[in-house]
């Protein structure tokens, strides 16, 4: 398959007073056609300003200090924002109450969204039909209805469709299941699965659920205070996670049939420290004094996976 | 529906109440200041019998609440009664006077809210810019800047420096004869046109253009205000960034959907500003002899004409509540998500 994105070294951070604070601190990743990749990771590490950035949606505040992305021979970072979103990429927000105007029809923002287009389409009729087939028995009643008359789950159907009815070779799903219940959770990953399949787009997930992504991604991600921990196959990194890190997510996921027992990992240290060298070393069950507190680690490639950790650095 | 009648009826029920109070406020206060009303009613030279007789005819020698009680009866049976300085009905006398004052406060009401919104848009839009602080300092100086101050000043420029707008009357005062202009609604911007003189409309509107820029002033500052710190937080709203990611162009996004989400809260604030633009209007009249209500007022106030001032006052009070419940109403068919 052939590559659809390439994120290059990628440096952002945000500028506060006179504060500078580093949000992303060289990442880099791709895409392929039609592939699905999660970018897991707590609050506060970088995933959702890598989305923005690739969706050209960075707050006024934020500095790339380096790096490129490229998409289908576009630079992104140096191209019109309007020639990018929506029509490349698009997004669908985390939010789902916030996420509409609260006094426009839905099918004024599908006719605004369409409004660059191609003339010909009928847009209205375009909408219904994506919105058919993301299970509305009756599109013309939602085109007709106001957001707050809509439920939460039939919101994120609609917000989907608005992401997708430009064909966009990638859409970037913030956070797509936190703001659902649990039986929509499932519900929210068929759907996605499906326009996958069905408009062959490819997909960004952000999320800090990572127990959904074997379901949905073919590959993860997983951030850390800006820089990427671990990278590889969904269902290798589940089974088997090598970073530290990874493995305190995964073993984070609450399951039902063995109790809830959580391994809580306690930090090494009492107090927050920040150390020179490998940014999780303050919380990490094999910190090794010496060397994680002082050398930054690199990345370490064990077949399809990359790590950035100590612990694999000496085994290469 | 958005608006049951059964809250119709309430804020009806309400608006009878402020009344009532505004009645009764400035009932005491004419009461109880030191005034002889009397003296002006009998004339010069009256002998103390003519006094005492005038003093009856006015009720000043009974107490103050069955004079109260008297006057209320009066206005529940609509009989507003005769003014003390003019000797005229002073329900007469206040719709003569009215429609110049509403047509100032109106026109001077438009102006201030247009060109607030456009300025209050603009500087959220170019949110830090030199627009944006342009419009932050003008809104917060002009509101500080008392009217009639400015009126003088406006005069000065516009009329005695520059001589680009007349000043003074709403008409030319030779209109009268040399015209023929006979006054039918009381709006004189309407009866030119609809006698068909044009050029008399002109002189009207340029007549009205500078007391109407006076009164603008203050609903402008407010609107201006409340429309940039709106459109800033609308601006930050999740549907704005996300209307952006799914590619419509900044421009669409502000005209139809910042502006659409600024206006419900603005209306419910444009009460206030007619109010301002209302009170505006009374203390400009007297500086541009506009023969409206405020000059009827300060001429009753001038000469103790009591009933006059408590049912000026107590016309204001009316048009400016039941501006409010029509405000209130309008903000829910404009807000699909307000029902009352």
């Amino acid at each position: 398959m052939e590559t659809l994105l390439t994120v290059d070294d990628l440096k952002i951070s945000y500028k506060s007073g006179n504060y500078y604070i580093k949000a992303l601190d060289g990442v880099s990743f791709e895409i392929k056609e039609g592939e699905s990749l999660a970018i897991v990771g707590e609050s506060g590490s970088g995933k959702s300003t890598l989305g923005m950035a690739i969706a050209r949606l960075l707050p006024p505040n934020a500095i790339i200090e380096k790096g490129r992305i490229v998409m289908k021979d576009i630079d992104i970072l140096n191209s019109k924002p309007d020639s990018i979103r929506g029509k490349l990429i698009s997004m669908i927000p985390q939010e789902v109450g916030t996420a509409l105007s609260p006094f426009h029809k839905i099918s004024t923002v599908f006719e605004d969204v369409m409004a660059s287009e191609n003339k010909a389409t009928n847009i209205l009729n375009e909408a219904s039909k994506i919105l058919a087939f993301l299970g509305f028995k009756d599109p013309e009643r939602i085109l007709k209805s106001y957001p707050h008359e809509l439920s939460g789950g039939m919101l994120q159907r609609v917000l989907l469709a608005l992401a997708i009815i430009k064909r966009p070779y990638l859409i970037i799903a913030d956070e797509p299941t936190s703001m659902v219940d649990a039986p929509l959770r499932i519900n929210i990953v068929e759907i996605l699965n499906a326009v996958r399949k069905e408009f062959n787009i490819s997909m960004i997930i952000i999320t800090h659920d990572i127990a959904i992504t074997p379901h949905l991604c073919d590959n993860i991600v997983v951030m850390y205070a800006g820089k990427i921990m671990e990278y590889g196959k969904a269902k290798e990194i589940i089974d088997n996670p090598l970073n530290p890190y990874t493995k305190l997510l995964i073993n984070s996921i609450p399951r039902i049939k063995t109790a809830t027992r959580f391994e809580v990992i306690e930090r090494k240290n009492t107090q927050i420290q920040f150390y020179k060298g490998c940014p999780f070393a303050d919380r990490c069950e094999s910190f090794m004094k010496g060397i994680c507190d002082i050398t930054i680690p690199r990345y370490t490639s064990l077949g399809n996976r990359k790590v950035l950790c100590h612990l694999y650095n000496d085994k290469k | 529906m958005p608006v049951s009648l059964r809250y119709v009826i309430k804020r009806i029920f309400y608006l009878f109440l402020v009344v009532l109070g505004v009645i009764t406020i400035v009932f005491i206060a004419t009461r109880i200041i030191p005034a002889h009303p009397e003296f002006l009613w009998a004339g010069p030279h009256a002998t103390e019998e003519q006094l005492q007789e005038a003093r009856n005819e006015l009720r000043l020698n009974d107490p103050i609440w069955v004079q109260y009680v008297y006057f209320i009866e009066n206005m529940l049976t609509f009989n507003f009664g005769i003014s003390w300085s003019s000797r005229h009905p002073i329900s007469q006398d206040i719709l003569s006077a009215l429609p110049a004052t509403l047509e100032l406060a109106i026109s001077g009401f438009i102006i201030g809210i247009l060109i607030g919104l456009f300025l209050g848009i603009r500087a959220a839009v170019k949110y830090g810019s030199i627009i944006d602080k342009f419009v932050r300092s003008l809104s917060i100086s002009g509101s500080a800047i008392p009217v009639f101050w400015l009126a003088l000043i406006f005069q000065l420029i516009l009329a005695i420096k520059l001589g680009i707008l007349p000043v003074g009357y709403r008409i030319d005062p030779n209109a009268e004869i040399l015209e023929g202009f006979q006054p039918i609604t009381g709006f004189y911007t309407i009866d030119t046109l609809i006698e068909g003189k044009f050029d008399l409309f002109l002189d009207v509107l340029k007549r009205l253009l500078m007391p109407a820029l006076v009164v603008s002033v203050y609903p402008l500052c407010l609107t201006a205000r409340m429309t940039r710190s709106l459109a800033l937080e609308t601006l930050q709203e999740d549907y704005v960034r996300n209307m952006r990611s799914w590619g419509v162009k900044d421009n669409v996004i502000i005209r139809k959907y910042v502006i659409k989400a600024v206006i419900p809260p603005l209306i419910a604030s444009l009460g206030l500003s007619f109010g301002y633009a209302l009170v505006g209007s009374f203390l400009v009249e007297v500086i541009f002899a506009w023969n409206g209500l405020g000059m009827y007022v300060v001429h009753a106030l001038a000469n103790y004409d009591f009933p006059a001032v408590i049912i000026s006052v107590m016309t204001v009070a009316i048009i400016y509540s039941s501006i409010n419940t029509v405000v209130d109403i309008l903000h829910a068919y404009l807000d699909p998500r307000i029902r009352l």
